[in-house]
């Protein structure tokens, strides 16, 4: 028996898997997508040393040049400048920092509540799954985006509140999960064999109910990342998310809103910028679920 | 076997374990599921009691009962003559001293634990072992059930096939020094080549550190080569209990001699007498009234659906739940007439 046929599937995998797989049956590795990825890494490292100019400050006589391939452009200002002055090649340089700090950040936290709950309300059943259980389905019955606009309005924006309501909003994810998976797993007989060797519950959950959930844990944290990559700048562009003058790419989107006749480049850019790293993060995202989901695997 | 101690080392009376059913939307419990009505056993040091009966007779929860998996609803377990039951606090005596081998070698043991972890679980829960000691015990016991140390302590158990899988499984029970292991089905995964090799094993094992077994089976024939006594169940109750011998050239109850004729002749020759029974098993939910074998009975009486049986003995050493044998117990009825 293996664990598979107790355990919730998400939605649309099947289809979803379908179209991915090759003809050998396996995912292909999504080469593009972990170029991508690597490059954001490495620019988010290495921001200071390569970006030509202060991404917060600029100089208004340098305002709204078009980016270097067009008219009027120089290879001073690669993809032009904002409103007011500021290099946008800089700035989406130094955005990789918020958006990868801010997904790493939110899904961690998210992922580690929700994984403690789910274990806890699966492994011990009775009132405490009642309990946790309803509590997972309340957050998660609040419209997303409704609450995140909500929430932050209430606290303030800021970095550490985005990150808050964030972690807030995804954790039930992650509880409802695994508690399906902690449930399946405690099923099993060699938890019931540790128990008639006297090992203790506590212990039960950390040595054999985790393990066995960890590949779980990760897949649904790669599909996540993309999830809070565009929640957040989705708040930043609502003005409710990371404050200005942080180089944020949501907030640098709505920066140019107003300009798409004059100036595209002020908005198009950092969006373009959002879109290759959600897709590239799906991407990358979809192939890890279909290599490591245990659900695919036979035990 | 049964002279070599003076107590048995783990008892049972009056055993009871009543799944409440749930009705639709959690609401309204529609009756109780008598997995296990009314149990009284003893195994005493180095015998092995066979347990038989069909699927749903209650057999793997009587194991989980007296693995304290499960709460009784009613009655009593008793280990060296004290009570124990899973309120208690310190069940570290009991946990060391009975263990269990299950059916299914791929669930049994966990998929991310080394061979050695798994096998060196039950001595460190036990406590008293330092890290050098649990090495050795772990390598002694690996030797014992045919395992080399040096080569599978490290791997994990899917790189292992059923046969040897099910020998860590043994491994790992014998690791704390146990004197009784309960065995639930311990082959009927296992690929029938193999099959008696893990047997013989199994009786090796017992012979060498006089364990007491309580084989759990529907292999019938398995049961008759290991086993000392044989208890038959059926719904939750015990309707015979004998020495293997005596069970298996003179079966008692109806039911165990339909079971028995069950079993293949050893010689294409002979010509089968399968004694075929009518009807499923009845449901533990709302068993049939009196004697539960009633329904399916060849020698079914009127009073047999109105009052169970109870047990008594036919004669020393070989017990029935019969109205056929009037005087094994029935106090009430000895007036009536033997019918036939």
């Amino acid at each position: 028996m293996s664990s598979a046929d107790s355990v919730a599937a998400l939605p649309e995998e099947g289809k979803a898997r379908v179209k991915t797989r090759g003809a050998s049956g396996v995912t292909r590795f999504p080469f593009i997508s972990a170029v991508v990825l690597a490059l954001v890494l490495l620019v988010a490292i290495a921001a200071p040393f390569i970006a030509p100019h202060d991404p917060e400050v600029g100089q208004l006589s340098n305002k709204l040049i078009p980016p270097m391939w067009q008219e009027g452009g120089t290879s001073e200002f690669p993809m032009g400048t904002d409103t007011l002055g500021r290099d946008i090649f800089t700035r989406i340089l130094f955005g990789t920092r918020i958006s990868l700090m801010v997904a790493v950040l939110a899904t961690g936290l998210a992922g580690v509540l929700g994984t403690i709950v789910g274990l806890i309300a699966g492994f011990y059943r009775g009132w405490t799954e009642t309990i946790l259980m309803r509590l997972t389905d309340i957050t998660l019955a609040f419209p997303l985006m409704l609450m995140a606009i909500v929430l932050v309005s209430v606290l303030g924006a800021s970095l550490t509140n985005v990150l808050m309501v964030i972690v807030f909003l995804l954790w039930p994810y992650y509880a409802r999960q695994i508690r399906g998976e902690a449930l399946a797993v405690s099923e099993l007989d060699f938890v019931d064999l540790a128990r008639v060797a006297g090992v203790s519950n506590r212990r039960i959950l950390w040595r054999h109910i985790l393990p066995n959930v960890m590949p779980s844990i990760g897949v649904l944290a790669t599909l996540q990342v993309a999830l809070i990559i565009l929640l957040e700048a989705s708040l930043s562009f609502l003005g409710v998310g990371i404050p200005p003058p942080t180089p944020a790419w949501g907030l640098m989107v709505a920066d140019g809103r107003d300009l798409l006749g004059r100036a595209w480049w002020v908005s198009i850019i950092p969006g373009i910028a959002i879109f290759a790293v959600v897709l590239s993060a799906n991407l990358f995202g979809d192939w890890v679920r279909d290599r490591f989901d245990p659900k695919l695997r036979q035990i | 076997m049964k002279a070599k101690g003076r107590r048995p080392l783990l008892e049972a009376e009056g055993l009871h374990k009543h799944f409440p059913l749930s009705g639709a939307l959690g609401f309204g419990g529609k009756g109780v599921v008598k997995a296990v009505n009314g149990i009284d056993l003893q195994l005493w040091p180095g015998e092995t009691l066979g347990v038989v009966g069909e699927s749903g007779c209650g057999k793997t929860t009587l194991a989980r009962l007296l693995l304290l998996l499960e709460t009784p609803t009613a009655g009593r377990i008793l280990f060296r003559g004290d009570e124990v039951s899973m309120q208690q606090k310190d069940l570290a005596a009991y946990r060391r001293n009975v263990q269990v081998v299950f059916q299914d070698p791929f669930s049994s043991l966990s998929p991310r634990m080394r061979v050695r972890e798994i096998i060196a679980e039950p001595i460190r829960a036990a406590g008293g072992m330092g890290k050098e000691e649990t090495v050795d015990r772990v390598g002694e016991v690996m030797n014992q059930v045919g395992l080399d140390y040096e080569a599978h302590s490290g791997l994990y158990p899917h790189e292992f096939s059923g046969g040897q899988r099910q020998r860590i499984a043994i491994a790992r029970a014998l690791a704390p020094s146990p004197k009784v292991v309960i065995l639930d089905e311990p082959v009927s995964a296992l690929d029938v080549s193999i099959r008696a090799q893990v047997m013989n094993l199994l009786a090796d094992l017992q012979k060498e550190f006089d364990l007491a077994y309580l084989l759990i089976s529907h292999d019938l024939s398995g049961v008759a080569h290991l086993s000392d006594r044989v208890m038959v169940m059926y719904l939750g109750k015990i309707i015979e209990l004998a020495g293997a011998e005596s069970l298996f050239t003179t079966p008692a109850h109806p039911y165990t001699e339909a079971l028995l004729s069950a079993v293949p002749p050893a010689h294409p020759d002979v010509e089968s007498q399968e004694i075929i029974l009518e009807g499923e098993v009845p449901s533990p939910i709302d068993p049939p009234s009196g004697c539960t074998f009633h329904p399916r009975c060849p020698y079914v009486m009127q009073r047999c659906a109105e009052l169970f049986p109870e047990h008594g003995d036919l004669e020393p050493g070989h017990g029935v739940s019969c109205h056929l044998y009037p005087g094994s117990g029935t106090r009430s009825w000895q007036q009536v007439a033997v019918g036939n």
